[in-house]
């Protein structure tokens, strides 16, 4: 299309890089919170801050207490604390995820309930299907932003003419354009295998939604049956019969225990409950190994008796190290940290990658006397900067928002989310509005949310730094911190990008026109 | 950075217009298509060697994606519209071939 | 492992790779030359320097793996070479002189 190769690739990066890009910051920002969703569930799930001190949770006591539940006919699972997650959880599936109890992890008291998605049912799934359930489309549309990455990222390396010359430099520029340039090249060349692996393993852990065509072929159009084979899951038919009582889960999960050489368990779940087919399967800790493996062992609920064990499959368990590599539920919390830090590094490189293509659209329409670009400003500081508005007016809602509040027939978890949607909405506006100032005063909102955040929570919860930290809730603690690093990182940011402008325009004045570039 | 002619070409704007809407397409779908054609012949072909028809199906549909990005680099970069549609349209009817005639026991 | 141990192993790790990738940096004419020296990074130390480098990046491996294991140790190298040479470039750009001192020793060689 283009006279060379590089040049063809150069197009492709430069469209595919403007037409995906805020789609890819979105996944890419969400993605960077998710690495600490725990820790932002603990925040902002005060009842849920609890310290949990490794003792097993009995099985059966938490059957026990499942059973007071009003009953409900949708599938449920039991899974145990741990120190991320520091109590007991009964989940019950839902159309749009699962419906969560807690249970403090020692005397298995109900803790009242999550008026929140918080991070796990609000940020995760955004981060992976966008909450549009409908055909998949969210899916599709993610999958579409993964291979953008990759072949962005392949892209990116190619057309870099002097990637190994430039390796280790970053020019300090006083002109945006080189800057955003200087900065994106950067991002990208630093953290290139870590954008290309984590676009490559999150595109494989959808594998079977993103290509039918292979399961179709090769299982007679049945996905049910590859993940059946894959994982050598067990099922057998309900036979419609009221069942025997439950027979002793903890006896199952001590046998389990054992056979993976004392790996504590990580979920109880009971197949076909209330029916004579009832049976049982005990999935180990995924906390310990960074391939995400699941193993699971089968015991029929009447009796106890092993059922099956599965064992999966050699190609499937480098699929594991992917999907684990991926979804970080491991504990190694240096890789947590550097996670979320190239994380940052990721959105970085989107964000300064759009924005250097906005100011270079900027100049050339304005050279030409086009419009249009009051309208790619506004998209560009509302896709990047109004995403994090957005999602610290979220943990702001949160600690403003009264239990059991309504309105408009929202429930309280759901005003958080319209807040976050309105905020988000807010900044397209105000980049259209307030051009030249949108960056700087988003930038501004943007720390003053943080701090409130901070505030918020301390005068909401009395989990202040000094308590947090004192008491060892290092989810709470972190999350504070964080979120003032952040508000700093902001105020800094707002007040060097204010300083710029004003030497900008005067250097301007005085050069008329020529390009102040220094070292 | 951008070539800033190949969207606004002003001579012959509808046939440069119609070029660019053809190689977005063989760069997203028509990669797409060949490439899933390819995973469904691996899925059913691999096993022949012993391999498992799960392992068969993980394995070709992680390459897959690799497959798919190598191709739309290339579906970016070819000149010829023609070259680029008749190596696609044969993948994706040739993986589709195989796989229909292997699953349809036909082999 | 005890945690000291562990700490100390992450740091090596990370001291590992950022050194590396700083005589990496200074094998290149624009870093030694940004950092007091010549012209031109002297040929002869160029080889040295790029082959220290790579061992030092290394070594940042097998200490990883002593760490974490195979796994894990892999992963965290990959990581940390990210984040030191990301702290190499930071410094470059903006607090040069901490790196004057090794500059000056290696001068000190090409003398």
């Amino acid at each position: 299309m283009e006279p060379t190769f590089r040049q063809s690739l150069n197009w492709l990066h430069t469209w595919a890089g403007v037409v995906i890009g805020p789609l890819l910051f979105l996944v890419f920002w969400t993605g960077t919170v998710c690495v600490f969703d725990k820790e932002i569930d603990r925040w902002m799930i005060p009842q849920t801050r609890l310290i949990y001190d490794g003792t097993p949770v009995s099985a059966d006591r938490l059957l026990a207490e499942q059973r007071k539940l009003p009953p409900r006919q949708a599938p449920w699972a039991m899974v145990m604390p741990n120190e991320r997650d520091p109590f007991a959880w009964i989940a019950y599936r839902t159309p749009t995820g699962f419906d969560r109890k807690f249970y403090d992890p020692v005397g298995l008291k109900l803790l009242p309930d999550a008026e929140t998605w918080a991070a796990t049912r609000f940020f995760f799934p955004l981060h992976y299907s966008l909450h549009i359930n409908a055909w998949d489309i969210g899916l599709w549309l993610v999958g579409l932003a993964g291979m953008a990455m990759l072949a962005l990222s392949v892209s990116g390396v190619i057309i870099h003419r002097k990637i190994f010359a430039d390796f280790f430099t970053l020019r300090r520029s006083r002109q945006p354009q080189r800057a955003l340039l200087d900065l994106h090249n950067t991002a990208g060349t630093l953290g290139f295998v870590f954008y290309v692996a984590m676009a490559f393993s999150g595109l494989a852990i959808f594998a079977a939604t993103y290509y039918p065509s292979g399961w179709m072929a090769g299982f007679k159009g049945s996905q049910q049956a590859y993940f059946t084979e894959a994982y050598d899951n067990y099922f057998r038919p309900p036979q419609k019969k009221p069942a025997a009582p439950v027979a002793s889960l903890d006896a199952m999960v001590e046998a389990a225990t054992k056979a993976w050489d004392g790996l504590p368990p990580f979920m109880v779940r009971i197949w076909l409950d209330g029916d004579a087919s009832a049976f049982v399967e005990v999935r180990p800790s995924i906390e310990g190994d960074l391939a995400m493996r699941t193993d699971p062992f089968y015991f029929d609920a009447a009796t106890g008796a092993l059922l099956h064990r599965s064992t999966t499959r050699p190609v499937t368990g480098l699929q594991q190290y992917l999907v684990g590599l991926h979804f970080v539920q491991f504990r190694h919390w240096t890789l947590r940290w550097v996670y979320f830090a190239l994380g940052l590094l990721g959105s970085l490189l989107i964000a300064t990658g759009f924005l250097f293509w906005g100011e270079s659209r900027r100049k050339a329409h304005e050279a030409a006397g086009l419009g249009g670009v009051r309208f790619v400003e506004g998209l560009a500081a509302g896709s990047t900067a109004g995403l994090v508005v957005a999602t610290l007016a979220f943990f702001v809602a949160n600690r403003l928002l009264p239990s059991g509040a309504t309105f408009l027939g929202g429930a309280r978890y759901e005003l958080e989310i319209w807040v976050f949607f309105a905020a988000w909405l807010a900044t397209f506006a105000h980049g259209w509005l307030r051009r030249g100032q949108a960056w700087i005063e988003l930038c501004w909102i943007a720390a003053a949310l943080a701090a409130a955040a901070v505030l918020l929570n301390a005068l909401t919860t009395g989990g202040h730094l000094a308590r947090t930290v004192a008491q060892g809730q290092w989810a709470v603690a972190g999350m504070d911190l964080v979120l003032l690093a952040g508000a700093a990182a902001a105020a800094v940011t707002a007040f060097r990008l204010q300083r710029r402008k004003v030497a900008y325009k005067n250097g301007r004045l005085v050069r008329q026109g020529h390009e102040g570039v220094s070292s | 950075m951008a070539n800033r002619t190949t969207l606004s070409a002003p001579a012959g704007a509808g046939q440069a217009m119609l070029r660019v809407v053809l190689r977005v397409a063989a760069i997203v779908l028509g990669s797409y298509a060949a490439s899933a054609a390819l995973v469904a012949a691996a899925t059913t072909l691999l096993p022949f060697t012993g391999v498992a028809r799960s392992d068969a199906f993980t394995l070709s549909a992680a390459l897959g994606f690799l497959v798919y990005l190598g191709l739309g680099l290339w579906a970016a970069a070819e000149r010829s519209l023609v070259r680029l549609f008749v190596v696609l349209a044969s993948l994706t009817a040739g993986g589709a071939a195989v796989a229909a005639l292997i699953a349809g026991g036909a082999i | 492992m005890s945690t000291a141990l562990l700490a100390g192993l992450l740091a090596a790790v990370l001291a590992a790779a950022y050194l590396g990738f700083a005589l990496l940096a200074l094998s290149q004419d624009r870093h030694w030359h940004h950092l007091g020296g010549a012209r031109h990074c002297p040929p002869r130390l160029v080889l040295p320097l790029r082959v220290a480098g790579y061992l030092l990046l290394l070594a940042g491996f097998v200490l990883a793996i002593v760490r974490d294991g195979p796994s894990f140790g892999t992963l965290l190298w990959v990581t940390a070479l990210s984040v030191a040479a990301f702290a190499l470039v930071c410094t470059l750009t903006w607090r040069a002189h901490w790196l004057r001192p090794l500059a000056r020793l290696l001068q000190g060689f090409a003398a």
